[in-house]
This record gives C-alpha cells, sequence and structure tokens, in this order.
C-alpha cells in the first residue's frame, strides 16, 4: 500500500462568483521512503497538492488517503492531530517560530506530539539533531540571528524530530543561494537515506529536480508527467552541513 | 517553564509597547476603581457617622404621628421626657439616650434674617449621645438661661460672633408668634454641614417653655450598645414603652432618613457603572490588542496549525497572552491602587476645594478618608482578569479559524 494516494482528486477555489480549478482529477500514489518533486509553471496546482497531501486542505472531489486513512472523513481536529505526528513541512519562507531560539523551534513540535501522549525525544537529541542539520553551537539563537539556509535547517529539523511519515517541503530552496540550497538539498538527501524518511517538495529549481529520484509534472491541474530516476542519476550527498 | 507559557510571555514582550499600553489602560482602570470605591464608601461611611453623631443617634423616639408630619417639624404630638428617658435608658442595648425639642424659626441678626432648625437639648445628656458639644467653640448654653450656640456656617454668613446677641421668630404649640432674645455662648463647627449651616441649639427647658411645650421633647435620640442590632433594640425598646404604658414610636435611623439610604443606594449603582465602564476599557484594549496581534501573526498561525496545533491550542495560546496581559493588568493596578489608597486612608482628600458650600447630598465636609474593602480589590482583579479572557475569545478564534493553507502561502 503507497503512503500517499490520490484518486481522482480536483480541488477548485472560488474568487467571488468565479470558480479556479487548481487540479483537475490528479491519480497519483506515492511510496513511503521516495524522495520525490511536483513540478510544473506557476499555478500548475503543485502547493495546492502538497497542501491536499499536508492536511492543510481538502479536495473538492476526489480521495486523498495518508497511511491508508482516507483524509476528506476527518473533522479539523483529526487533521492536525495527522499533522502533528505524521507530517513535517519545509517552507520556502522557513516559517520558524520568531520568539523561540533553535532549540525551541524543534522542541515545539516535540511539544505538540508530547500533548498526544506520543513523541519521546529529550532535551540532547533535539541538540544532536541540530548538530545533525549543522547547527551545533546556534542552538539558542533565535531565528533572527540565522542566516537563511541555517533557518532552513532548523526547519529541516522541527520537521524531522517527531520521525513522520512524510516531509512535505514547498519551493525549500526558493530563498536560498545556491550554495545554500545545494547543501541543504544534500541534507535532505541524506535525512531521506538515513531515516528512510519519505519527501515530497514542490519546486520550480531545476537543482531540487537534479536531486529527485522522481519528478511528478503538473499543468494545469494534471499530472502530465511522472519520471522515476534511478539512484545513481541523482547527485549523491557528499555532506550534510 | 511549559513552551507554550514561554511562547505567550515573549509574545507579549515582542510588543512591549503595545502590551504595556494594554495593560496599562487595564490598570488605570482596576485603580480608578479601587480610588473611586474607597472615596464612595470613605464618603458613605463618613455620612452615616456625621448623620449618627450629629443629628439623628441610632434610633429616634416620637409620639405616634408625629413621624409623617416630621418634615414641617412640628411641636405636638410631642414626648413626655421626664418620664420617658429613664425608661428608655433603661432598656438593655441602650448605651444613651438624650431628649430633643426641635422646631422651626427665623434667625434675626441686625438686618439679616434666616431660616433655621431650633434644637432644644439637654447639654449633658446630649452629649453623653452625640458629639456636638466636642465641636463647641465656646460654651454651650446653660439650662434655663437665654443663650444659644449656633453652627459655624451659619455665624459666618450672619457675621455673628460669641457674646453677640440675636433674636429667633417662631412660634408655640398654640400657633402664637414668639420671639426669643438670645446671647450667643458658642459656635458648633462639626464634620456635619447640616449642622453648622442651619441649627441654632437652646437649653431645653428655656425653648420648651418658650414653646409652651414644657417639660416635653419632639424626640428622643438613643445610641446603641456597640454590635447591637437597631431594628432588634428598636422592637425592644417599643415593647418597653408600650410595657410601661408610654405611647411611642421607635425608628431606626435608616427609615429616618430615607433619602440618605437612597442616595447610597445609587452610589451602588454608580459603583456597578464604574466597574462596567472599567470592562468596557480593559474589552476595547484587550481585543484590539488580539486582533492586531493575529493580524500580525497570521504566517505564525498558520505555521503552528500546520505543525498539528489544533484551533482550540491556538486559541488556548492567544488567551494566555491575553490573561498574562490581565495579571500584568491586575498586579500593576493592585500595586498603584493600594499605593494610592493608602494615601486616601491616612490623608484622605479634602472635597470642600470640589464643593465648597454646596450640599450634595450627603452630610459631609472638608477631608474625606478613603476606606481598605479587600473585596474591591478582588472583584477589580477578577473583572480585569475575566475580561481579557473574553475580550481575547472571539479575536483568538477568528485567528485560529484562518485557513492554514492561505496563510502560509509566501
Amino acid at each position: 500500500m503507497a503512503l500517499v494516494e490520490l484518486e481522482g482528486v480536483s480541488k477548485t477555489y472560488r474568487q467571488g462568483k468565479l470558480e479556479v480549478p487548481a487540479l483537475r482529477g490528479v491519480d497519483l500514489e506515492i511510496e513511503a521512503g521516495e524522495f520525490t518533486a511536483i513540478v510544473g509553471p506557476s499555478g500548475s496546482g503543485k502547493t495546492t497538492l502538497l497542501n491536499l497531501i499536508g492536511c492543510l486542505d481538502v479536495p473538492t472531489a476526489g480521495i486523498v488517503r495518508l497511511a491508508g486513512r482516507e483524509l476528506s472523513r476527518l473533522d479539523r481536529n483529526a487533521l492536525a492531530d495527522i499533522r502533528r505526528e505524521k507530517i513535517g513541512f519545509i517552507f520556502q519562507s522557513f516559517n520558524l517560530i520568531p520568539v523561540l531560539t533553535a532549540k525551541e523551534n524543534v522542541e515545539f513540535a516535540l511539544a505538540l506530539l508530547r500533548r498526544n501522549g506520543a513523541g519521546q525525544v529529550h532535551g540532547e537529541q533535539v541538540t544532536e539533531l541540530l548538530a545533525e542539520v549543522g547547527l551545533a553551537g546556534l542552538e539558542n539563537r533565535r531565528p533572527g540571528e540565522l542566516s537563511g539556509g541555517q533557518q532552513q535547517r532548523v526547519a529541516i529539523a522541527r520537521a524531522l524530530v517527531k520521525a513522520p511519515a512524510i516531509v512535505l517541503a514547498d519551493e525549500p530552496t526558493a530563498n536560498l543561494d545556491s550554495e545554500n540550497g545545494r547543501a541543504i538539498l544534500e541534507l535532505m538527501r541524506a535525512m531521506n537515506e538515513r531515516r528512510g524518511t519519505t519527501f515530497v517538495f514542490s519546486t520550480h529549481d531545476p537543482m531540487v529536480m537534479e536531486y529527485s529520484r522522481r519528478i511528478v509534472t503538473l499543468q494545469d491541474g494534471r499530472v502530465v508527467a511522472d519520471e522515476r530516476r534511478e539512484p545513481d542519476a541523482a547527485p549523491h550527498p557528499a555532506r550534510c552541513s | 517553564m511549559p513552551l507554550l507559557i514561554r511562547l505567550a510571555v515573549r509574545n507579549l514582550w515582542r510588543n512591549r509597547r503595545r502590551t504595556i499600553l494594554t495593560f496599562g489602560a487595564v490598570a488605570l482602570g482596576i485603580v480608578y476603581l479601587i480610588l473611586v470605591d474607597s472615596l464612595l464608601r470613605g464618603l458613605t461611611q463618613s455620612s452615616i457617622d456625621n448623620l449618627l453623631d450629629f443629628e439623628s443617634g441610632d434610633l429616634q423616639i416620637h409620639a405616634p404621628g408625629y413621624f409623617d408630619e416630621r418634615e414641617d417639624l412640628p411641636l405636638e404630638p410631642a414626648l413626655p421626657v421626664d418620664r420617658l428617658i429613664n425608661e428608655v435608658r433603661a432598656v438593655a442595648g441602650v448605651r444613651a439616650a438624650a431628649p430633643r425639642l426641635v422646631a422651626p424659626a427665623r434667625l434675626h441678626a441686625g438686618w439679616e434674617e434666616f431660616p433655621v432648625v431650633l434644637v432644644g437639648i439637654e447639654p449633658e445628656l446630649d452629649s453623653g449621645t452625640l458629639r456636638i458639644m466636642d465641636y463647641v467653640e465656646g460654651r454651650a448654653p446653660e439650662n434655663g438661661a437665654a443663650e444659644a450656640m449656633i453652627g459655624a456656617s451659619l455665624a459666618e454668613l450672619l457675621e455673628i460672633g460669641t457674646g453677640d446677641w440675636v433674636v429667633l421668630t417662631t412660634r408655640t404649640r398654640d400657633g402664637a408668634i414668639q420671639a426669643l432674645d438670645v446671647r450667643v455662648t458658642g459656635l458648633v463647627r462639626t464634620p456635619n454641614p447640616n449642622v453648622n449651616r442651619n441649627h441654632v441649639y437652646l437649653p431645653l427647658n428655656t425653648l420648651g417653655e418658650s414653646l409652651a411645650v414644657p417639660g416635653e421633647a419632639t424626640v428622643i435620640v438613643v445610641r446603641a450598645g456597640a454590635g447591637e442590632s437597631l431594628k432588634e433594640l428598636a422592637r425592644r425598646v417599643g415593647e418597653h414603652l408600650a410595657a410601661a404604658g408610654t405611647a411611642a414610636d421607635v425608628y431606626t435611623w435608616e427609615q429616618s432618613n430615607a433619602e440618605l439610604v437612597a442616595l447610597i443606594r445609587t452610589e451602588t449603582v454608580s459603583d456597578g457603572l464604574v466597574i462596567a465602564i472599567i470592562l468596557a476599557i480593559s474589552l476595547v484594549g484587550i481585543a484590539n490588542t488580539t486582533l492586531l496581534s493575529a493580524l500580525e501573526r497570521r504566517r505564525e498561525i498558520g505555521t503552528m496549525k500546520a505543525l498539528g496545533m489544533r484551533e482550540g491550542e491556538i486559541v488556548g495560546l492567544f488567551l494566555l497572552e491575553a490573561v498574562a496581559t490581565g495579571l500584568l493588568a491586575v498586579g500593576t493596578g493592585f500595586a498603584v491602587g493600594a499605593a494610592a489608597n493608602a494615601y486616601l486612608v491616612a490623608v484622605g482628600m479634602d472635597i470642600s476645594a470640589f464643593f465648597g458650600d454646596l450640599d450634595v447630598g450627603y452630610p459631609v465636609t472638608g477631608v474625606v478618608y478613603g476606606v481598605w474593602h479587600p473585596q474591591t480589590f478582588v472583584l477589580a482583579g477578577a473583572a480585569g482578569l475575566v475580561t481579557c479572557a473574553l475580550a481575547a475569545y472571539l479575536p483568538a478564534r477568528r485567528a485560529a479559524r484562518q485557513d492554514a493553507a492561505a496563510t502560509l502561502r509566501p
């Protein structure tokens, strides 16, 4: 059974009297452990697709399943619980909580998990994870005191700390220079290989596509191409920090 | 400290100027409530003390039928003093009792003429019952003498001093016009402006004989022992007098001074109004702060939702911030309010600066002192906190219900 299953998924936004279709009958399966890029021009439905998989939105038609659970049948609290337990997010603008330190930002995701009676990671492990993403010694800095690349590493640690089933990254390199972008991609690839975490990106960035093992192309809300690449075809992570 | 509390505290610190303004406004309301309540209670207490100590005593005994006509100060029906005073003083719970003969008159001093209230007193009994004698500049009139002491404000108005002679015109019980030539032996300067403004005190026997009601009084004022229930004491005195064969009605000061009691009740309503104003200030302040905060943190809220925070938990976070603001306000309000109230209790406030000789309905003049009333602190604190939480709820819920996907769009 695939980790993510989309069957005939459509999503239409209403802007006043105007109906804007974002996705039109998308069928897609993503297996656990994949490192997948969703690509396509602006307005093709990439972010909408990610939002549907990430339980941030519900489809107008069709079925979305995550780990076998049909998401459209769940209420808002149940969707929030799935997000806190099974999904990690990485955003283009990093979206760290500005008043919390790097370590506290990571602990925040963990604190939410603990409220559900789950999550056994301790403070030292958060520090270790931050070191693993290359932020040793920067744990107590606030986002405003970190570079864009460092902030994105904190976001990656925040996404991974709860050992999610899937990490959804929306244009994760868009606000980074190429050097930092590459480092971040290598880090995520390393985490994918080391931890087996599933990564799904939406991106315009050719470098992300270069690293991906599967590239799903959207156009006008439809999947127009689905290319799987051999592991060797993608650059191998040379470093983790 | 749990992470959510840390987050709430830092969010408040993040916009510290706004936080200070918000809790400052609420704290100001709390201080205002504490001080206004303290002064009003002080004013009420002083009014009651001044009324009881200088005019009415705790209980008043009248002849049957007098009470309904008391505004006109009639000379009859009156009470026999000698027989009654000892009966009253014999009742358990009565600390002191004194007869008074009260009548309307006009005071003439040279070309000036002024309406006054004549009060016939037995100085010795009166000094044990009321406190007029403690505030006499000069001396009390002697029994049987054509002497009087008059209210200090009246004396100043008519430019009368001790040793001066004045003429009092009034009517006897039979309706005959009576003019009394009396020498002023003392001025009465009490904290009760009614007494100072229009009371003229003569010896009871002098006045009684002049008005053709010798040995009679229109009222016997009674002071109760400490802790006595006035209603209960009034009942006992009434029963005792009835058993002794004397027809008399006994009233508590509250029954005799319904206007003042009504004014005090109005004050309770005004207290409620003050609380309502404070609640409104707090509501607007906190709602505005939460709304602004929610707008500014739109993406942050979206991120929290993406991380799996439930809407209720986001509402909880905003409420935590609102309650923390409320706690700051309550703390500051209590500290400033207590300090300012300590000053009011110790030094008081001179209300003559505001009202002068104006009759504002309360029998007080000069300095009004505040009182400590812990319940007001509790009420103000609770009102501040509850209002903060209530005011934050709707903006917080609105913030929490935002479409996370929309808020996360770059």
